[in-house]
């Protein structure tokens, strides 16, 4: 079997996108607005960009084009080497399927083995507050859909416009698939622990 | 806005057996004109029951449901099938009763009780049919025509009848993501053009975007996923958070 890769979006590879579609040489605060703004969801650590800009032009991905009085106003571009590392991953097909590295089912995994009822109980009391979340991020999604397709009812988008709704749509779907997921997972261990506590 | 319909506390049980089953706990939906709520959750969960208490065609043990400044436990059963055929629209792909061509499906609220003449009904619902691009299919039978095709048909219904509110049960469920998005157009368009209000079940998150206002059932109560109207009103047990700003300065609200 080949080596498992991840379907996830690294940090690097964002970085590197950033600045390779940056309209001329990018800083840090660039970089961070624009990672916040359509990759928020992924919640990198703060010091991501400083890192990946620095190990990139280290690789020789990215070059430093002006040292900035600090290291936020500092300018960097991308190199050949970078653009083209950039538009493989870009036209890359994902692994399929891809690695399954989920949280929840190697949690499951590890119950499985060695479980309390009180466990169960806390896993129970962890889903009920990652499924608010969920539908927290879903309701912001769900309200990026609403007004992008108020607009295009009032004027057609351009082309990246229409992306940018279906991109939303399926951010939406995700949390809302997320929410669902997390929803039968719980009221499947309350059942459990129902029974059990009728069993008793 | 004034309220169109107002679902408020509502509590529904069946008996299976010697068990009461409650599948409606104390839900509380309201719908404004040109609104779309959708209700999102598996099968079996109550969204059906709850329509149906909606459209009149059942009624609440507990709690009340308002269309306008009537309430529907309180009119007669005569009355509420009036509603039924003129101000409330009942939209879903079951096989209808009635085995007659689509244009007649489509023109027999119109006709039935409502003092206008078959030809004139015929002809609405023609010119409705024609709008939904589906003229063609007129004269033949619900069995004849595509899943596609029953979805434009129920929604040729909402033009030609002119409701205050439309019902729609898992119309848009199970289409692909292209029919769904199409579907989900034209049913906006609908309301953005007649005004009326419009509470839908749905299974699939994709056919829920449409709507203005999401709520997502979980044993028997509602909560509120996600609400977009102006007034963000909340529902049973929601919890509502703070405006979160996103690209170009554009809001929603958060809520769970």
């Amino acid at each position: 079997m080949p080596p498992s890769r991840s379907a996830a979006l690294s940090a690097r590879i964002a970085v590197l996108g950033i600045v390779v579609q940056g309209d001329g040489p990018q800083t840090l605060g660039n970089v961070a607005l624009r990672l916040a703004e359509d990759f928020g969801a992924a919640r990198f650590p703060k010091n991501t960009v400083h890192q990946n800009l620095r190990n990139l032009t280290r690789g020789g991905y990215l070059r430093l084009v002006r040292e900035g009085a600090e290291p936020s106003y500092s300018l960097y571009e991308a190199e050949d080497k970078g653009i083209e590392e950039f538009m493989e991953w870009l036209v890359a097909s994902e692994p399929d399927p891809p690695a399954l590295r989920d949280a929840l089912q190697a949690r499951l995994s590890f119950y499985t083995r060695a479980v309390e009822r009180g466990d169960i109980a806390g896993l129970v009391e962890k889903l009920r507050a990652q499924q608010q979340h969920c539908a927290r991020q879903f309701a912001v999604a769900h309200g990026n859909v609403h007004l992008e397709q108020a607009q295009r009812r009032e004027q057609p988008g351009s082309l990246n416009d229409a992306l940018y709704l279906i991109r939303m749509e399926d951010e939406a779907e995700l949390w809302g698939n997320a929410v669902e997921r997390l929803q039968k997972l719980r009221l499947r261990l309350e059942r459990l622990l129902t029974g059990e506590r009728s069993q008793r | 806005m004034s309220e169109l319909l107002a679902i408020r506390n509502v509590g529904k049980s069946y008996w299976r057996g010697v068990r009461e089953v409650s599948v409606l706990v104390d839900v509380s939906v309201q719908v404004d004109p040109g609104q779309v709520v959708a209700v999102i959750g598996s099968r079996g969960e109550g969204k059906t029951t709850l329509l149906k208490l909606a459209a009149g065609l059942d009624l609440v043990d507990r709690g009340e449901v308002w269309l306008g400044d009537r309430e529907l436990s309180g009119l007669t059963e005569r009355a509420r099938r009036r509603l039924l055929g003129h101000e409330i629209r009942w939209l879903d792909r079951r096989e209808p009763s009635l085995r007659v061509p689509i244009r007649d499906l489509v023109a027999a609220p119109l006709a039935i009780g409502r003092r206008r003449g078959l030809r004139e009904a015929r002809s609405l619902a023609l010119g409705a049919l024609d709008r939904l691009g589906i003229g063609a299919v007129a004269e033949q039978r619900w069995g004849d025509i595509s899943n596609w095709e029953r979805v434009l048909a129920a929604l040729a219904g909402a033009i030609v009848g002119s409701p205050k509110l439309l019902v729609i049960d898992d119309l848009l469920d199970g289409l692909g993501a292209s029919r769904t998005e199409e579907a989900g157009r034209a049913l906006r368009s609908l309301v953005a053009e007649l005004g009326f209000g419009v509470l839908m079940s749905v299974s699939d998150w994709d056919a829920a975007l449409v709507a203005d206002r999401i709520l997502n059932f979980e044993g028997g109560h509602l909560m509120l996923m996600s609400d977009q109207t102006s007034q963000g009103t909340s529902a049973t047990d929601a919890e509502v958070l703070p405006f979160e700003r996103r690209r170009d300065g554009s809001r929603s609200m958060n809520a769970c």
